[in-house]
């Protein structure tokens, strides 16, 4: 997508909403003008610090998923016996919205930040998991013959052919999920916690009913997920070419 | 430089495809393997890169027991042996890589040889087999021709003692598999490269292989050659030698199926 026609479509909502926000004249809907003074003077402090929290947050489940999907998902997708083993429980566990396990590992983890981590990356891991898996699967033993012909043992193999061959995958996961991981964030955000865009903007809106700042959390957040979307967005087209 | 002392192979729950297999290759002959679709020939190829084991018996290169690929054998399949991901000059360079990746360890890569300067290397591989332009690309973006002669750059770039082809040219089409099919004779000519190529037509086994290995619907038990030492000349194709030879191997590959037919 151009920056252009990005620029054109955001216009665009914007002119929707300042309409709406014209014709309503309710405090319930600001002008977008009224927010992003807000969103301006806020970002640089309070709204920057419930940012970072939020960032920090997704970015610390999204590497841990990575960690530990991507070799699992390589491990499962050459061993036919492993695959077989674990299919079942993959096949049952794929569906269950993680969202839904929240108070359960909170009950468990405690209410901190490793709690609400551990809920995105179970979101995260598993749709990892299967595309990763699937990838590596996918390889023809042709292509493995033939680069093992070549001299290439475990680790080359690794190297050369199994390791660029799951960037597709962990990169079209992670865009996949970055919309669910977000939501998700804003619901963990609202239990048990100072700090977070979910939390401030709860606060905002529901406890001290300042609409602008709450709306400048809310594009905050929506900045969050887009710019972490463009960046698997822009990786997927600088590392996959090929494709 | 090669040679099968009884051996057996089959794979699990099927009958064996070969069974007590004797077979010998001298150094810088080139063999042509025929058969049947199930027939074995691309598992003999297998076999002979060391990419999979006997059963039983030994498989001897150069008078050593293979047990896993050797650096100096090199292998060409039909298809699907490049790398989608990467451009044609990484591929290419792609043995090179690994050995570099490994360093001159005698077990992955030749021991005693230091990979310098990979990418002139690849780019002269690149040159020899007329893809200089489209060294850049992706396999994807390319033609059949072109990747396989990807693939053989790959492969020579390694200078192979042996080399195994499987199929290589069977997805070209008529213009590009001869000019290729002319490069292998002329190189096999000029190196002392031991050839072994798998193909499934009677005319490609006549042009390359000075012999030519029959193997009939499984079991195998017993290697039947042609001999055919006109093979690799440049104008073999022309010759009544070429026609007449064709004619025997079609008739001896028919013979195997009706005795397997019948029986």
């Amino acid at each position: 997508m151009s920056a252009r026609r990005l620029l054109v479509a955001a216009a665009f909502v914007l002119a929707v909403w300042a309409l709406l926000a014209v014709l309503l004249r309710a405090p319930i809907l600001p002008a977008p003008w009224l927010v992003l003074k807000e969103f301006v003077l806020e970002i640089p402090g309070n709204l920057g610090r419930h940012f970072l929290a939020s960032l920090w947050r997704v970015a610390a489940s999204m590497a841990v998923s990575i960690l530990l999907a991507v070799p699992a998902g390589l491990v499962l997708g050459q061993s036919q016996r492993l695959d077989r083993l674990f299919a079942p429980l993959i096949y049952l566990l794929y569906p269950i919205p993680k969202v839904v396990l929240a108070p359960v590992v909170m009950l468990f983890l405690g209410i901190n930040d490793l709690s609400k981590i551990t809920i995105i990356f179970l979101i995260l891991f598993f749709q990892i998991l299967v595309l990763v898996r699937d990838q590596a699967a996918a390889l023809r033993p042709e292509l493995i013959y033939s680069v093992r012909s070549l001299g290439a043992g475990r680790r080359a193999l690794f190297r050369f052919v199994y390791l660029p061959a799951c960037v597709p995958a962990i990169l079209t996961a992670l865009r996949q999920t970055i919309g669910t991981a977000v939501a998700v964030l804003y619901v963990v955000e609202l239990i048990a916690t100072q700090y977070g865009l979910g939390y401030y903007i709860y606060i905002q809106g529901n406890t001290l009913f300042d609409y602008p700042k709450m709306y400048a959390g809310v594009l905050a957040m929506s900045l969050l997920g887009l710019g972490l979307y463009y960046l698997a967005d822009g990786l997927q087209k600088r590392f996959c070419r090929w494709m | 430089m090669l040679e099968l002392r009884s051996v057996s192979f089959r794979y699990p729950q099927q009958t064996p495809i070969f069974e007590q297999f004797a077979w010998k290759v001298k150094r810088g002959e080139s063999w042509a393997i025929v058969g049947p679709s199930g027939c074995g020939k691309s598992t003999l190829l297998y076999l002979l890169a060391g990419l999979k084991l006997a059963e039983s018996g030994e498989i001897l290169v150069e008078g050593a027991a293979l047990k896993k690929p050797r650096p100096h054998t090199g292998l060409v399949l039909q298809d699907y042996g490049l790398l989608p991901w990467a451009t044609l000059r990484e591929n290419v360079t792609l043995g090179l890589r690994v050995h570099r990746f490994y360093g001159p360890d005698g077990i992955h890569a030749p021991s005693g040889k230091v990979i310098r300067e990979v990418e002139v290397q690849g780019d002269a591989w690149l040159e020899r087999l007329g893809l200089t332009g489209v060294g850049g690309q992706y396999p994807g973006q390319v033609s059949g021709g072109q990747r396989q002669r990807a693939a053989l750059a790959r492969t020579l770039a390694m200078e192979p003692d042996l080399l195994l082809m499987d199929e290589p040219f069977a997805s070209l089409d008529a213009p590009t598999r001869e000019s290729l099919q002319k490069f292998i004779a002329q190189l096999q000519a000029e190196t002392s490269m031991t050839l072994v190529i798998v193909t499934h037509s009677v005319e490609e086994a006549v042009l390359l292989g000075k012999k030519v290995l029959i193997l009939d619907l499984p079991p195998n038990r017993s290697a039947r050659v042609i001999d055919n030492p006109g093979a690799g000349s440049s104008d073999y194709a022309l010759s009544s030698g070429y026609q007449e030879t064709c004619a025997r191997l079609r008739q001896k590959l028919g013979q195997g199926l009706i005795q397997v037919g019948s029986g």
